[in-house]
């Protein structure tokens, strides 16, 4: 078996999918947890995690010389997010639409485009008390960009089998020794990843009692760790690793990015009708684009029938069905995880996940089968 | 700006988009800028009129800087509308049409023009 990647998402906000995703992660042993929500990443505050390392992500917006520039309207043309204006005295960009495709600069007759960059959000990766892996992106404020920043944080998941923090040891040139370098670098200087346009900077001093040595010798120590409990993909058809990945609510394109190659989606929904609504929008979106998905029912009231109704007719698997209860809210808003409280959620969320490889498993069967 | 723009100003006649629902002085005004279905870009000395569709209707996000781009390029002046948003000013601010808004999407095309004329 493979590594999973299950994503979270939700056709609205406030469902409760942060809660899902992070309580998923938090029975998983040594899951990955991934805060695709960058817009307004709360994963942080439920798992609170030790942050080892912060990186900016930025893209690259072209610049203009105007004296190479002969207002031809070719780069306005092609730029296909609207984030070129003819003025027709020169052209100017509006920062905030560009996606930094390069589209311009490659179209420009007079090569009067050059590239910059330009930071649009950081990604943070560190560890949990109980040893979950955290990754989160955060968008900064007025940036649209958030596709772009989804898909840098997904790049921290590494394809295919191998886990991202293993490879550290045994390759040099992963990108994960490479950042530890880098982060060593940066009490001297800053650097430049050119893989992955991101700046890995010096996290400032203070913030969660940072201490360089400490730091090492966590990520070291974590890694031999870590190590200790993985056998090689070859040897061993069981073993697998768990991303848990935290997408964005609603349908738009952002979500699309966060939850597009996962094994399977978990659509969070509440019940009433506004949360039937939305999840049949999120349900049309993941058949578009081919993602196995079930549905959890969160803050269930059974007075509610209609989104059983649905999910029966419509032949979704319902996957689970957490009751509404104040004492949950409650806990949620002090920042701690239901299940850490309240134990009869542990046992729902174990099943869940037992429930979803089952269903992967079917999944993969009827790939298999056709 | 510059010396020649100043001059251009001077020498150009008053040309007023407005952000209309239909493509005729008959339409309602449309209180949106960027998304509106169409300008009509009047002159008040001829009182002839072009109706232009604007594609930012269709469009996901930044139609409002667009349409300012649409209407620049049709050589209008001033603008005559409901609201602008901040990005759109902007790129009406630099190529210097006059903004004028707070109209109501309950008036033609024909009586907006006629109240812009008579302030
Ligand atoms: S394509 Fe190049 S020369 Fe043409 S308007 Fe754009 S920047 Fe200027
Ligand atoms: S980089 Fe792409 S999105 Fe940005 S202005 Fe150029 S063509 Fe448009």
């Amino acid at each position: 078996m493979n590594d999973l990647k299950i994503s979270i998402a939700s056709g609205k906000g406030g469902t409760g999918k942060t809660t899902i995703a992070a309580s998923l992660a938090s029975i998983i042993p040594n899951s990955v947890y991934i805060d695709c929500d960058v817009e307004e990443p709360n994963g942080h505050l439920l798992l609170k995690p030790k942050i080892n390392t912060e990186e900016f992500v930025s893209k690259l917006l072209p610049k203009i010389d105007p004296f190479k520039c002969t207002v031809c309207g070719n780069c306005v043309e092609v730029c296909e997010f609207n984030a070129l204006i003819n003025l027709k005295f020169e052209i100017t960009l509006i920062d905030e639409m560009c996606h930094g495709c390069g589209a311009c600069a490659y179209f420009c007759p007079e090569k009067a485009i050059t590239e910059i960059e330009k930071p649009i959000g950081v990604i943070r990766r560190g560890i949990t008390e109980d040893n979950i892996y955290f990754i989160d992106g955060l968008l900064n404020i007025g940036e649209v960009a958030a596709a772009p920043l989804i898909k840098a944080v997904k790049k921290k998941i590494p394809e295919g089998g191998t886990a991202p923090y293993n490879t550290a040891i045994g390759k040099g040139t992963s990108s994960y020794k490479k950042g530890i370098i880098a982060v060593k670098n940066e009490f001297y200087d800053s650097q430049i990843d050119n893989e992955t346009t991101s700046y890995k900077k010096e996290i400032p001093k203070g913030r969660d009692d940072f201490d360089k040595n400490d730091f090492d010798n966590k990520i070291f120590s974590d890694n031999k760790s870590f190590l200790d409990n993985v056998k090689p993909e070859s040897s061993s058809s069981e073993y697998f690793k768990t991303y848990i990945i935290d997408s964005p609510p609603g349908t738009s394109c952002s979500m699309v990015e966060a939850v597009i190659d996962s094994d399977y989606c978990v659509l969070v929904t509440e019940s009433t009708p506004f949360g039937l609504n939305d999840l049949k929008l999120a349900m049309e979106v993941l058949k578009t684009i081919r993602v196995p998905f079930g549905v959890v029912i969160n803050k269930y009231d059974d007075s509610y029938r209609e989104m059983e109704k649905y999910l029966e007719e419509s032949k979704t698997d319902l996957l689970l069905k957490i009751p509404f209860d104040r004492k949950y809210a409650v806990s949620y808003s002090k920042g701690i995880l239901p299940l850490v409280l309240y134990p009869e959620l542990r046992t729902d969320f174990f099943d869940l996940y037992e429930t979803i490889k089952r269903m992967i498993g079917l999944e993969m069967g009827k790939v298999q089968s056709v | 700006m510059n010396q020649e723009q100043t001059e251009e100003m001077k020498n150009t006649k008053e040309k007023i988009a407005f952000t209309s629902t239909g493509g005729s002085m008959e339409s309602l005004l449309s209180e949106q800028f960027g998304r509106c279905q169409y300008f009509i870009i009047v002159d008040p000395e001829t009182g002839k009129f072009d109706a232009i569709s604007n594609l930012g209707e269709q469009m996901q996000s930044g139609a409002g800087p667009k349409a300012a781009e649409l209407i620049h390029h049709h050589g209008a002046n001033v603008v005559v509308t409901g609201h602008v948003g901040d990005k759109a000013e902007d790129v009406l601010k630099r190529v210097n049409i006059k903004i004028v808004t707070g109209y109501k999407g309950n008036i033609k095309v024909k009586d907006a023009l006629t109240e812009y004329l008579s302030k």
